[in-house]
């Protein structure tokens, strides 16, 4: 009996051994099944990295592309401007010399007092006039005190752009026959 | 991992960062050409600031006026006189009653020059002949 429990024991031993070595035996080679690496690391790693970069890119092209639209709304802006302010020298000429009668008359008394230098056809084309290939109208020409007038005007839409209004002011000089100075107080007012 | 997923995922991995780099070089050329537009602009700004200022300054001349023609071709005289900015060439006319001076400002990258009358007229500086020909 007592042989048969000292060889119970010693089986017992050299499972327990086994189950050990196996274990050991996995652990240095360092590829057993739990602590070996996954396989097929490589291929998502290199599609995450690829898609960090093509978004990157593509992120910082999108800039490029909206400050360009930028730099060409500021473009058509300016030439706006030119439009308007030449606009406004056109018609203020015409008003210092031909039209001098109108210098100093409300925009609204034009047809009743106006008719000692200008037809209603010709303050018509003071109205509504083209400069530099661009037509534009007279929309307000005002009193602003005792010898300015306030002188509006708004340029045609064109394509892809809105109408646009600058606003002016002119000093009269010898008692309101002649423009002395013409100022812009803004070009900038874009028709809502 | 084996040999063919490594050489898969180095092929996608180069040919993307081909890609990103152009798109990149793109980006930075256009990014470059916009910032020296952008200078263009100012200078063209700046340029016709300064014609503008100029014409203001001039003395106002005593009564009675110089007609605008003659009075407008002294304007050019001395606009053509002033410096033009780097980049920028400078043109300058007038209209066809000779009453307005033209200042166009070019620059090689702004593509339709920029143009801006000036009537001395309305700058006070000469009186137009009151005549309903000129109308």
């Amino acid at each position: 009996m007592a042989v048969r429990r000292q060889w119970f024991r010693q089986q017992r031993f050299r499972q327990q051994w086994f189950r050990q070595g196996s274990g050991r035996r996995g652990s240095v080679a360092g590829w057993g099944r739990a602590e070996r690496p996954a396989d097929g690391f490589a291929l998502p790693l290199a599609l995450g990295a690829s898609l960090v970069l093509m978004l990157s890119s593509l992120s910082l092209q999108t800039s490029a592309l909206q400050s360009m639209v930028q730099s060409g709304t500021a473009l058509r802006q300016r030439r706006a401007e030119d439009r308007l302010a030449s606009a406004a020298h056109q018609l203020v000429g015409e008003l210092s010399g031909t039209y001098g009668c109108l210098l100093a008359l409300p925009l609204a008394a034009w047809p009743q007092q106006g008719g000692v230098c200008s037809d209603q056809a010709s303050q018509g084309r003071l109205r509504r006039n083209a400069v530099l290939g661009s037509s534009y109208r007279l929309l307000a020409w005002a009193p602003s005190g005792l010898d300015r007038m306030d002188l509006v005007l708004e340029l045609d839409a064109v394509e892809r752009q809105p109408p646009r209004r600058g606003r002016f002011s002119v000093r009269l000089l010898e008692g309101g026959h002649r423009a002395g100075d013409l100022q812009e107080l803004g070009l900038r007012g874009v028709v809502p | 991992m084996n040999l063919l997923e490594v050489v898969v995922a180095s092929a996608l991995f180069a040919g993307s960062a081909c890609g990103s780099a152009r798109i990149c070089a793109l980006a930075t050329a256009s990014v470059a050409q916009d910032e020296h537009d952008q200078q263009l602009l100012e200078r063209s700004d700046a340029a016709l600031a300064v014609v503008e200022a100029t014409l203001r300054q001039q003395p106002r001349p005593p009564l009675p006026l110089a007609n605008c023609p003659l009075e407008t071709q002294r304007l050019a005289a001395v606009v053509g006189l002033l410096p033009v900015p780097a980049g920028l060439s400078r043109r300058l006319g007038q209209s066809e009653a000779g009453t307005q001076l033209l200042v166009t400002v070019l620059a090689a990258g702004l593509g339709e020059p920029r143009t801006r009358l000036y009537s001395p007229a309305a700058l006070g500086l000469c009186r137009r002949e009151v005549t309903r020909a000129t109308a």
